[in-house]
């Protein structure tokens, strides 16, 4: 093999270049974990300012659930007594009978809306007959076709959870009510041996799934960032005329 | 057999396998636009290997310059094409690339007639500087964008790596063999064995890149 200095250049030369390609491959892996860590601290920080902002809306609902009932609902008990005391003999009392039935439903919704909102009583009640509250309540007012299915075996879930499933349950028949025009919700409890899944259907308008993706529609994300704080998996299809299916499944952590 | 001659035989072999495993690839259907591409490039470079061989085995060592010649050509436009559509932006930059180097090879050609007779090498170090210059971008491109996270499961990567690899190696190699040709008589036939070793370093990257596992990014 010849010794020319020229040859043992170009050797060197080439053994770092290839020495080269793999710092490259080395660089990459550093670069990858920094980037993959940065990423993770943002999603964290994103997911503890969600967590925020619902606690602050958790908190708001319940003081306007407290207002409503403690405050308006007095408000109206007041009046509704008031009129009820009036004698038979005053002019128009087929009329104040009248306001004071109007009043005595209002009153009774507003109960019924002060209960639903207020996080307490769904840690209190619980999921299932939080929802079925809400159904009833939607039945009453809504002028929707409300079905409400459970099956398997109950078991308790940690509140925080149940708030954000009730939440979710809402924010869907808010959608379905406001957005889709639905007449019926259907919405079936499935409770599993370590998971519970929530199946919700409409029969809507639906909508193109691409709008979610250009974030077009904030409600979905808005569900979908719930169910991901809790850890939940969360599906939805929907095609345009053809209602709208969600799925959620939660996992009890063991 | 010479340890030169070892290596010689041993690209044709690397080059056949990572053709093998390119086409049980695309047989079960797991290769996307960019992977054919590269498969592409295989099928050529091997026929153009046997074609080679066989004109200067059968034919009597016949001149087989021109083959050479013609398949560098095409090869550099192709990776030229091959990045076009990997990257994602300043694609007329590309193509300017590809116009500057086919002009370039042409107009040597036309100036010294010697297309059929001299393996051309200053268009072959145009070229793969050139081809340098769009892997370094395509690792630039990767680095700022999210795909970093997967960059190991990326095909590309591999193949970028390997040919990386190969022409980083072979310009300094290609300037050396100018020389020395041009001074002529000094016998530098050792260092081809390095040109070998980087040339199966790049099938074995092409290969693997066949088989690496696209995973979505999260």
């Amino acid at each position: 093999m010849s010794t020319d200095p020229n040859t043992v250049i170009i050797i060197t030369t080439c053994s770092i270049l290839i020495f080269l390609v793999f710092v490259i491959i080395v660089f990459f892996i550093i670069f990858r974990n920094a980037k993959t860590r940065i990423l993770f601290e943002k999603q964290l920080l994103e997911s503890e300012v969600i967590k925020s902002q619902l606690e602050i809306r958790e908190d708001l609902l319940q003081n306007i659930s407290m207002e409503l009932h403690d405050n308006v609902g007095q408000i109206l008990s007041v009046a509704k007594l008031n009129l009820n005391t009036l004698p038979d003999s005053v002019p128009n009392s087929k009329m104040i009978k009248e306001t004071s039935d109007l009043i005595g439903e209002s009153l009774s919704e507003i109960r019924h809306l002060s209960r639903v909102l207020n996080p307490e009583n769904i840690r209190r009640l619980g999921l299932e007959e939080m929802l079925r509250l809400e159904f009833d309540r939607l039945k009453t007012v809504g002028h929707v076709d409300c079905l409400l299915e459970v099956t398997g075996k109950a078991f308790v879930l940690p509140s925080d959870v149940a708030i954000i499933l009730v939440r979710i349950v809402q924010e869907f028949i808010k959608n379905s009510l406001k957005h889709a025009k639905a007449s019926q919700i259907k919405l079936s409890i499935r409770y599993h041996l370590s998971s519970l899944s929530l199946n919700l259907e409409d029969n809507g308008i639906g909508f193109d799934p691409a709008l979610v993706e250009n974030n077009k529609i904030n409600g979905l994300k808005i569900m979908q960032y719930r169910a991901d704080l809790i850890g939940a998996d969360f599906k939805y299809h929907s095609i345009i005329n053809q209602g709208t299916q969600l799925n959620v499944n939660y996992k009890l952590i063991t | 057999m010479s340890i030169s001659s070892f290596f010689q035989q041993s690209v044709f072999y690397v080059e056949l396998l990572a053709l093998v495993v390119g086409l049980y690839q695309w047989y079960k259907g797991r290769l996307d636009k960019i992977l054919l591409l590269v498969l592409g490039y295989l099928v050529l470079t091997v026929t153009i290997e046997l074609g080679g061989d066989y004109i200067y085995r059968i034919l009597h060592k016949s001149n087989n310059r021109w083959l050479y010649n013609a398949y560098n050509f095409i090869t550099f436009n192709y990776w030229f094409l091959i990045f076009y559509q990997i990257l994602k932006k300043g694609k007329w930059i590309i193509v300017s690339f590809s116009l500057i180097y086919s002009l370039y090879a042409i107009s040597i050609w036309v100036r010294y007639r010697d297309f059929f007779t001299h393996l051309e090498r200053t268009a072959f170090i145009l070229g793969a500087i050139l081809l340098t210059i769009l892997i370094m971008w395509y690792f630039i491109e990767t680095l700022k964008s999210d795909q970093i996270l997967t960059v190991f499961n990326q095909p590309v990567f591999w193949v970028s790596i390997g040919l990386l690899l190969y022409y980083l190696t072979i310009i300094p190699f290609r300037i050396v063999n100018n020389f020395y040709t041009l001074r002529g008589g000094t016998d530098i036939h050792h260092l081809f064995i390095l040109k070998y070793i980087v040339a199966n370093g790049m099938y074995l990257f092409i290969a693997y890149a066949f088989t690496c596992r696209r995973t979505p990014i999260q």
